[in-house]
């Protein structure tokens, strides 16, 4: 690796922060985020919900254990940028690449030696904005490029995150899941619960969808705004009553919508490995894994749907259950990785719902 | 849940006297729990032997029995307090023993008390070796192959079939009292003898050895909705084979991919649901093999343990309060996070710091020990410090161990390398000396078994090290602020720059390189924290400096406990700091211990986890601009820090520098004693080993010797003859000046307290002291023996035999006055 270049961080409101270039060259720009999550660094970065957005690791050292194959969320590398206080260059347990290598490899924009306590402390105080990290561009330069960028809102980036159709799983009902930029752990925990999925990218229409026969609707997470993924939405809708539908994440907000609910920006998002979450069937706390900037609003309250999680948080909607029209979702991921596995009984519930 | 209503009296046992393995967490973790449960107004009984803890203070419960632990002192307890439940997980293993005893026993449901927090069949599961293996397998989790036996010839038998080397695990036992690592059938057979009869139900568990795999430890909490959540990892760097206590820890686990993580999380809630812990924190411990993945379930403390307390201090989770309310009936949900206050207790800390936990050794105060570090807990002491890196706070907490004895220097890296294939006490003090030799990172991985990251960590300190050079003057402000980020304490640079910390600290302060305040707020900065819990950092941007009103009192506490420096001091500290903030000031607490109540963030205003050194203080009172600091409650510790924060000009309230310097510095007390027309022993000082030959002859054999500044008779010996004297000049290379005393065979000692208050009031100044004294008098212990012990020395004979009571007052008296500078 070559000498570490002095970078900058810009925020659209004028905060800058030095920084050192630990992977590769260039400028990049994006919604700012922070996660509090301490480890699971590889499965982050290649999270496609994150696309859009410059991820920040509050967690002191990053890139301890290398990485390698078996760690990624996905094909690639989504966070546009990442920002990290101390970042570790050695290979380990997850492999023998080294971190950084890794990230200067998948060509992605990375610097460390940034105060990031101040930086998740700026976010929490004043909000979710945009930000650009560049090795390029003096602080002014990038000012200017921050603030010409169109930032998430309105943003529909599910096509861009999804994969191909494809199809995994060997046994159990036929599930049709949208991929508005699913995780791979998704997939597996949906496989390994014992169904069949057929994966559609977020433009599949209800006639595709349907010629598979499925026994339920799987919308999955994603980046971006669930407001501006109408198309989805109508799908939904129009599937509603005919099949069980279960969403996670966008997927949860997308099924709100097609309830009649709104959707709103949260002030500074969810994102970590420790957010406790109420069950309102038994009054349990789930320790649940969430990266969300947007939240299900929780009135109106149309008739026939609950609200069946609530954040510990902040009070904010978490899950949601249309009994009559079979159609349910969770905010938050209960696929973990990176995170406890406290919720990991959903994706058994859910095949047992649908067989 | 609400908390319970049918309960409304309940009995709290304290964890008795200070002994290797359980110091004062327990009176951290039991205070807490009292006033937790006082606070849900339950009506608290209390019965602690130990009355140098906080715990005992009047006002912490309804009713405090100073009494014996054990079950005859408790059933009279209970057979007149009649409470409604025991509480047993907070007092360390002597409480959950004695619950365990008075249960079998039959008194707890004579008296119809309930054991709330753990029953008896889980305390049971988790305590018996066998029953807790059983318990995991039926769970489907790994644990170590073993056999229970209670005769030497079965234990051979079990070695046998494992095949050397074993450990050795007594049931019920204490910081792994009684147990170690059996290497052949001749050691194991006086081993066995031993750890049988250490066991009180004379069941040992002979294991499988696992040294060298990496050792793990999850807090876990339950409540009764069967919720469970993790406060914290531990990673030990020790590999397995060295007890967690005396291992360095670091929180949070630096080498586990989140895979690894979450099956140590998951595993670790498996276990508190298959023992049966129904609420209140429990302490899992695993190894993990890092080459084949295995993970196995090593033990689990159904009980806030040593790692509790040191788990809440490293992420500001109160775990004994939040236990305490959990054995009532709260659930996690319900209950605040007090740091936050606006997130409930029903989350998992996260951080964005480092916390380094070392521990402390005393094997110079013990003859005949040689150091070897095995499975079971010899340290007396440990030192928390946190960074923004692993070597930031792994540095800090090296040079906040005081450690007062070199540590034997090797003659060659070879010599370094091989000493290190065996755990010792002075492990990481070699390690950073071979590293200065030039020991790469392989080496150091292949001698220790430490993880090879933490070697790498240790490489790169020793480099930082290096490239300082030894020019203090020619360091500018970046490499200050990068040989600090590096992990390189003022202390280090001075040592490396012959300079002294004083110096380090001015250049780094000329440099602009002050430290900022850290917040430890639970949540990595999440919400915005409410209670003050603080640490130093390099970090360009920090929490604001309080307001500098000059309101706040600094007190300094006592750091690592070692033998002769415990709780007693911490229990002054604490009462200063409450003291402090009765009196309408802020109060500051500093200190670095984990296991103090002084480091409960509820007790002070502001508290700083941070070493004790000079840097460390000076940059607290930079930024809190104190109206003073009190240097003289935490023992040896802080008055070693007195002149050096006068000379910053730092206002020392209390006992001044110079004050202290009269009292400590043998030579000075001897001639204010002799001024005072003070009786004393015949003495001398000497400065050199042939003044000291000469001054022995002069007072006359034998001597007591004892150099100035030492605690709890550090390096203090008394002699017979020439022949002892050579000795000990030659194995104890004292620092000088020594003082040589007559030593008084057949005298009785006596200890006085003295008070000095301001004059001003009422009462003459006199009457005040006088009054104190002969309280304390009454009230201190006043019996101790020279050559030989005074037997049964009571009160009365003390009175008769004393005569001079008020003789010995008018002394006090002048001495505190003639010491006092105001």
């Amino acid at each position: 690796m070559a000498a570490r270049r002095p970078a900058w961080v810009v925020l659209e409101d004028g905060l800058t922060l030095e920084a050192r270039a630990v992977a590769a060259e260039g400028t990049a720009l994006g919604e700012m985020v922070f996660t509090t999550s301490m480890t699971g660094y590889q499965e982050a970065v290649t999270d496609p919900s994150y696309m859009g957005q410059i991820l920040t690791f509050a967690a002191p050292m990053v890139g301890n254990y290398g990485a390698g194959p078996g760690y990624s969320e996905s094909d690639r590398v989504r966070t546009e940028a990442v920002i990290m206080a101390r970042s570790g260059d050695r290979g380990g347990a997850a492999g023998p690449t080294g971190w950084n290598t890794w990230l200067a490899q998948a060509g992605v924009v990375a610097v460390e030696d940034v105060d990031t306590r101040r930086l998740v402390t700026h976010l929490r105080d004043r909000g979710a904005m945009r930000g650009g990290v560049s090795t390029e561009l003096d602080p002014e330069a990038l000012l200017e490029r921050v603030q010409a960028h169109p930032g998430l809102d309105g943003q529909d980036l599910a096509a861009a995150a999804a994969g191909p159709r494809r199809s995994a799983g060997v046994d159990g009902p036929r599930i049709a899941a949208i991929d508005c930029g699913i995780k791979d752990s998704i997939v597996a925990r949906m496989a390994g619960a014992g169904c069949r999925l057929e994966i559609f990218p977020p433009d599949a229409t209800v006639d595709d969808i349907l010629s598979v026969d499925p026994a339920a609707l799987f919308c999955s997470n994603g980046p971006g705004d669930p407001a501006a993924a109408g198309h989805v939405i109508s799908v939904i809708e129009s599937v509603l009553g005919q099949i069980p539908v279960f969403g996670i994440c966008m997927g949860h907000q997308l099924l709100a919508r097609a309830l009649g609910m709104g959707t709103e920006r949260l002030p500074f998002g969810h994102r970590g490995a420790n957010h406790p979450v109420r069950r309102v069937e038994d009054d349990r706390v789930e320790i649940t894994v969430q990266n969300h900037g947007y939240a299900v609003s929780s009135s109106p309250l149309p008739d026939g749907v609950e609200i069946t999680r609530t954040s510990l948080f902040d009070g904010s909607v978490e899950g949601i259950r249309a009994p009559e029209l079979r159609a349910w979702s969770v905010q938050y991921h209960p696929e973990a990785r990176p995170g406890p596995n406290d919720a990991a009984y959903t994706f058994r519930a859910f095949v047992e719902e649908v067989s | 849940m609400p908390r319970r209503t049918d309960i409304s009296t309940i009995l709290v046992l304290g964890s008795g006297p200070i002994v290797i393995g359980q110091a004062g967490e327990f009176d951290y973790s039991g205070t807490q729990a009292c006033q937790a449960l006082r606070d849900e107004g339950y009506r608290v009984v209390l019965v602690n032997s130990n009355p140098a803890t906080i715990m005992t203070d009047p006002g912490v419960a309804d009713r405090t029995y100073v009494e014996p632990l054990d079950p005859e002192t408790v059933r009279a307890v209970i057979e007149r307090e009649r409470p409604d439940a025991l509480l047993p997980t907070l007092g360390g293993q002597t409480a959950l023993n004695l619950a365990m005893s008075l249960h079998e026993s039959g008194v707890l449901e004579e008296y119809g008390v309930e054991l709330i927090g753990a029953r008896a069949d889980a305390i049971r599961t988790a305590e018996d070796r066998e029953e807790f293996k059983r318990a995991m397998v039926d769970a489907g989790l790994n644990v170590l192959e073993a056999h229970t036996v209670t005769t030497v010839d079965d234990a051979q038998e079990a070695a046998r079939k494992l095949g050397f080397p074993v450990i050795l695990r007594p049931a019920f036992t204490l910081g792994g009292e009684g147990g170690g690592v059996a290497t052949d059938a001749a050691e194991l057979q006086v081993m066995a003898a031993n750890a049988i009869s250490a066991s009180p139900i004379d069941q040992v568990l002979i294991e499988r050895s696992v040294t060298g795999w990496g050792e793990f430890e999850l807090e876990v909490i339950r409540d009764r909705n069967d919720n469970a959540i993790i406060i914290c990892s531990i990673e030990n760097l020790d590999p397995m084979g060295v007890h967690t206590g005396d291992s360095v820890t670091v929180a949070p686990a630096m080498t586990l991919t989140d895979d690894e993580l979450q099956a140590m999380r998951d595993a670790a809630i498996t276990v508190i649901r298959a023992v049966g812990v129904e609420t209140g924190g429990s302490n899992v411990q695993f190894a993990f093999n890092r080459d084949t993945r295995e993970l196995v379930v090593i033990e689990m403390n159904p009980r806030v343990s040593r790692s509790s307390a040191l788990a809440s201090k490293a992420t500001g989770f109160p775990i004994a309060r939040v236990a305490a309310r959990l054995a009532v009936g709260y659930t996690l949900d319900e209950l605040p996070n007090e740091i936050t206050q606006v997130t409930p207790a029903s989350f998992e800390p996260s951080l964005d710091y480092v916390a380094v936990k070392v521990p402390r050794f005393a094997f110079e105060k013990l003859d005949g020990t040689t150091g070897k570090l095995s499975t079971y807990m010899q340290s007396v002491g440990e030192v928390l410090a946190m960074g923004q890196t692993f070597a930031e706070a792994y540095g800090k907490a090296m040079g906040g161990q005081e450690l007062d004895v070199p540590f034997r220097q090797p003659a060659d890296l070879a010599e370094a390398l091989e000493r290190l294939r065996e755990p010792n006490a002075d492990r990481w003090q070699l390690i950073g000396w071979a590293v200065e030799n030039g020991a790469t990172a392989e080496e150091l991985a292949e001698a220790t078994e430490v993880h090879p990251w933490f070697c790498r960590e240790m490489v790169a300190l020793g480099q930082a090290l290096g490239s300082v050079g030894t020019d203090l003057a020619a360091l500018d402000a970046d490499d200050l602020r990068g040989a600090r980020r590096a992990g390189l304490t003022d202390g280090d640079i001075a040592r490396a720059t012959g300079t002294d910390e004083l110096a380090v600290w001015t250049a780094r302060r000329a440099a602009g390189g002050r430290p900022r305040l850290q917040a430890v707020d639970t949540c990595a900065g999440g919400f915005r924290a409410r209670t003050p819990y603080f640490y130093a950092g390099v970090a360009t941007s920090g929490e604001p400096d309080p307001a500098a009103d000059r309101r706040s009192v600094i007190v300094l506490g006592s750091g690592p406990n070692r033998i002769g420096q415990g709780v007693e001091f911490d229990y002054c500290c604490v009462h200063a700091a409450l003291s402090a903030r009765e009196l309408g000031y802020t109060s500051v607490m500093v200190n670095c211990n984990p296991e103090t109540v002084s480091t409960d963030h509820g007790v002070s205003d502001r508290l700083y986890m941070e070493p004790l050194t000079l840097g460390s203080v000076l940059d607290i009172c930079e930024r809190e601009k104190p109206l003073g600091v009190i240097t003289s409650l935490g023992g040896q510790t802080p008055l070693r820090l007195a002149r050096g924060l006068e000379a910053a000009g730092v206002p020392l309230l209390g006992t001044s520098a110079e004050s202290i310097e009269l009292a400590e510095d043998r030579e000075r007390f001897a001639a204010l004693a002799s001024s005072l027309g003070l009786e004393a022993p015949p003495w001398a000082i000497a400065h050199s080993e042939d003044e000291a030959r000469a001054a022995a002859r002069d007072v006359g054999f034998p001597v007591l010797v004892r150099p100035s500044f030492v605690l709890g008779g550090r390096a203090m010996a008394i002699i017979f003859t020439q022949d002892d004297l050579d000795r000990y000049l030659d194995l104890e290379r004292p620092r000088w000046p020594l003082l040589i005393d007559s030593f008084l065979e057949n005298a009785v000692e006596l200890d006085d307290e003295a008070m000095e208050a301001y004059l001003g009031g009422d009462e003459p100044a006199e009457a005040v002291i006088k009054k104190c004294l002969r309280k304390a008098v009454l009230t201190n212990y006043a019996h101790a023996s020279m050559r030989q012990r005074c037997e049964c020395f009571g009160i009365d004979a003390f009175f008769d035999k004393s005569l001079h009571l008020n003789q010995l007052i008018d002394y006090v008296v002048d001495a505190a006055q003639q010491k006092s500078g105001t």
